[in-house]
Formats: C-alpha cells, sequence, structure tokens
C-alpha cells in the first residue's frame, strides 16, 4: 500500500454508523407519517412503506443495541439491555404477524421505537454533538 | 447527509436540544394563527389546510418523539392525545380555525412538561 495514502474522512464506528442509519431512517418515517394521506385515498392508503421502514429502523435500533457489548454495564443496566432487545423484537414480531395494523398502530409503534431508542442512545458513550445545528428536523 | 441523520441521532439523545426544535416549530403555528387572525378575525370560521396543516402535523410528530424521549408519565398522558388529533387529521384533511389553535394549545402544553 501507498504509505501516503490517506482515506478521505475518519470511517466512523460501527456505533456511529448504526446511528447514522437509525438517523436516516427514523427521519424518513417522520415524513411518511406527516405526509401519508398525500399518496392517496385515506382508506386505501397502502402503509406496507411505512412498515417496511420501521422494520429497518429497529433493525438498526437492535443493531445499535448490539453495539452496546464491550461497554462496561452495572448489572441493571444489563437488565436493561435485555429488556430492550425484548421490546423491540416484540414490535418487529407485530409488524410482522399483524396484516391489519392501521396508521394509529403504526404511530403506536413508532412511538415505542423512538423511546426504546432514546433509551438506547444512552449506553455507552454519548453522542458528540454534530457541528451543524440548524436543520429542520422533519 | 451522514451529518444530519447523526444530528437527528444526538436529538433523540438530548431532551433539552429537542425541545428548542420543537419550541421553533411551535412558534411558527402560532405564527400562522397569529396572520390568519389577523387576516380574517379571532371568530373566522375559516377552514384550514395545505402547507399550514402539513406543518401541524410535523410539529405533532416532532412533539410525539419528545415525549417518548422523556418517557415520563406525565409525558405519557398527552401520547394518546397527540395521536387521536394525527389521527382525525388524516381522516378529515382539513381543521377549523378554532381546531387548529386546539392543537396549538396541545403543543403548548406539552412544551410546559
Amino acid at each position: 500500500m501507498d504509505e501516503n495514502f490517506q482515506y478521505p474522512y475518519v470511517i466512523p464506528d460501527l456505533k456511529t454508523r448504526f446511528q447514522i442509519g437509525f438517523g436516516n431512517i427514523i427521519e424518513q418515517i417522520a415524513s411518511l407519517l406527516a405526509y401519508s394521506e398525500m399518496y392517496g385515498d385515506t382508506e386505501t392508503f397502502d402503509n406496507e412503506e411505512l412498515k417496511y421502514k420501521l422494520r429497518a429502523a429497529i433493525a438498526y435500533a437492535l443493531a445499535l443495541l448490539g453495539s452496546t457489548w464491550g461497554y462496561a454495564m452495572s448489572a441493571q443496566t444489563q437488565r436493561d439491555v435485555e429488556m430492550a432487545k425484548e421490546s423491540l423484537k416484540a414490535l418487529f414480531s407485530r409488524i410482522i404477524k399483524d396484516p391489519e395494523l392501521t396508521y394509529l398502530d403504526l404511530l403506536d409503534i413508532y412511538y415505542e421505537l423512538i423511546q426504546k431508542v432514546s433509551i438506547i442512545l444512552n449506553y455507552g458513550t454519548p453522542i458528540p454533538r454534530p457541528r451543524t445545528e440548524n436543520y429542520d428536523i422533519t | 447527509m451522514e451529518r444530519r441523520a447523526l444530528y437527528i441521532a444526538y436529538l433523540l439523545n438530548s431532551p433539552e436540544e429537542f425541545k428548542k426544535k420543537l419550541q421553533e416549530k411551535v412558534k411558527d403555528i402560532k405564527d400562522t394563527i397569529e396572520k390568519v387572525e389577523k387576516k380574517y378575525g379571532k371568530d373566522s370560521k375559516i377552514i384550514i389546510k395545505n402547507s399550514a396543516m402539513i406543518d401541524l402535523k410535523e410539529t405533532l410528530i416532532l412533539a410525539l418523539s419528545y415525549i417518548a424521549i422523556l418517557n415520563s408519565d406525565k409525558a405519557k398522558e398527552y401520547k394518546d392525545k397527540i395521536i387521536q388529533k394525527l389521527a382525525y387529521i388524516r381522516e378529515n384533511k382539513i381543521l377549523t380555525l378554532d381546531q387548529y389553535k386546539d392543537a396549538y394549545n396541545l403543543l403548548e402544553q406539552i412544551l410546559m412538561i
């Protein structure tokens, strides 16, 4: 390898990459929830895209949880991690198993997901504040 | 793109920062109400729709995320109220000025938590 070769940027660690993945997908979900009726008639609106993205977000949340492995944790935190994992799996399963999920159900799942992830993000090292702060987040 | 996504993750980890973002959006809703009242009067029966309605929906979704992050009993009281409002808007697509103000009041209450 060329000794002068340098990566164009610092490759983020695994946890940061999952945070980025989750941030991306949750933004898309929030937009879908806000603009849902713009996709067509309310009665016939197909929630499949929303369900698909929610499943992806849950997968990222589980990956984030997995990436906390190796951090020093108290016994209580370890129990919390295990509970968060089971809750996320239950949310995933709910989306897969219930074909009749309504818009209200999906809002409920979105709420539960944000709640769990905000707890998970507290495990391990804190997230550094990005330099840019003027984003409109919806 | 990555930085923006990371910023969102950062906000989910920072209730105080998230609240600031919500305050900005709620202020926009207040400004809309003031403009409408100034133009049509406080007791106007005018119907709110289009971009003003989308702004409200976005803000309600943001408020739902905020109370999820707070994860307190007090915050949970507002979860159903927000979901009901969003469901009503989705069903009806329009709101009267009074209903719009009602949603704004709910958002103000959430900011007081």
